[in-house]
């Protein structure tokens, strides 16, 4: 009796001690989330910046002056979360249309060791050639990313595979330069779209 | 009791023993003939199991290899890998009976190959973390590796991958087993 007692509290322990592992193992797959970005009221006002495009010119943040700008920043050598970003950029593009013609999308590097003019034209040549690829020292990303409140964090500086973790919000800034919403990673792209259309209608 | 039923009773006795030890020899046979089954399956093994672990959706995002040739000081060039990464996606269902856990990945176009997950925390920023102890699947049930969260991740690609080839992985599984999984490349 004792016995069988001891052997149904053993196999309860083992299910329950399975279910745990295969919850722990297999966390939740994240999903897009739904909702929009974060908008900023009133718009805040961030600093110009000049880095070099992936034609090797250097191109300053006011140039752009008069666009929407769709502004990412990653690393070339990141497989998961850049692709997939410049990915829904490209469907942002197209849900936009004709009015694409008024939105500048922007890839800025947090990887300026390694992701030279060349190695930007490919890989954003590879989404969308009309997209623009960033790129510069340390430093000059380091305030950039300060003012966006953007971090980022060389894994390893001994491994020449290093990773860069980073964050991987979307900023849109308005036709003034002003940085009006902040979309986490993972927006469903027609929410981006409808949010920049709303931006351009003003 | 007569004595003729007396030998009738001896007889089915003796007859029960007859038959026990026919039947005897049958479940020896059955054994002798299981054993050799199991071998020739055994041989098999590769196949079965291939067929066993079921992966579908599988690719491989296109991407460049980057610089793969350098020139070094005696003004030769040296063909190495590049620096390119990729990532590969698939799903793998285990349909044995037992646990398997994919530990690790061989491919001919990549100089190393990690499991990967990209982890975003409360502040949005991205990490991607190497999934040490493998991808637990239990039996009848399926990994999920897909873009935003588990991948294959390919370091050093030795060429370009480019949209439309194929390319071939090796999966390893804790028990030593492994499968071959052809991989289209399909845009990044």
């Amino acid at each position: 009796m004792i016995r069988t007692g001891a052997f149904i509290v053993l196999l309860l322990t083992l299910l329950v001690g399975c279910a745990d592992k295969k919850s722990a193992d297999q966390p939740a797959q994240p999903t897009a989330t739904s909702g929009p970005g974060t908008v900023l009221d009133p718009p805040r006002e961030v600093g110009d910046f000049t880095l070099t495009s992936q034609t090797g010119d250097p191109l300053h943040l006011s140039d752009l002056q008069g666009k929407v700008v769709l502004l990412f920043f990653g690393y070339t050598h990141c497989p998961d979360v850049c692709p997939i970003t410049l990915s829904d950029f490209k469907r942002v593009k197209a849900n936009l249309g004709e009015t694409a013609a008024q939105v500048a999308f922007v890839f800025v590097s947090v990887d300026g060791e390694r992701d030279t003019p060349e190695r930007l034209a490919e890989y954003i040549g590879a989404f969308d050639p009309d997209f623009i690829g960033l790129t510069g020292d340390d430093t000059t990303i380091k305030s950039i990313t300060q003012d966006y409140g953007v971090f980022y964090q060389r894994e390893s500086y001994d491994d020449p595979n290093y990773l860069v973790t980073h964050t991987a919000s979307t900023f849109v800034l308005d036709a003034q330069g002003r940085l009006h919403t902040v979309f986490p990673y993972a927006t469903d792209p027609v929410l981006i779209a409808d949010g920049v259309r709303a931006l351009l209608r003003g | 009791m007569t004595q003729a039923g007396n030998s009738a009773q001896r007889r089915g006795v003796r007859g029960g023993w007859i038959a026990l030890i026919l039947l005897g020899g049958v479940a020896i046979w059955f054994i002798v003939i299981y054993i050799f089954a199991q071998n020739a399956l055994d041989e098999n093994k590769g196949t079965a199991f291939e067929e066993q672990m079921k992966v579908s959706g599988a690719w491989a995002r296109a991407a460049s290899a980057g610089e793969t040739a350098t020139e070094d000081s005696m003004g030769g060039m040296n063909m190495s890998a590049g620096t390119g990464t990729s990532a590969v996606y698939m799903t793998i269902f285990n349909d044995t009976d037992e646990d398997e856990t994919l530990v690790s990945v061989t491919t001919d176009v990549a100089g190393q190959v990690q499991l990967h997950e990209t982890v975003v925390d409360a502040n949005d920023v991205a990490q991607m973390l190497e999934i040490e102890d493998g991808i637990r699947i239990f039996p009848g049930e399926k990994a999920e590796l897909a873009p935003r969260g588990k991948h294959i991740m390919l370091f050093n690609l030795k060429h370009d991958l480019v949209t439309g080839e194929t390319i071939t992985l090796k999966l390893k599984f804790k028990s030593g087993r492994s499968i071959t999984v052809d991989v289209p490349v399909q845009a990044p």
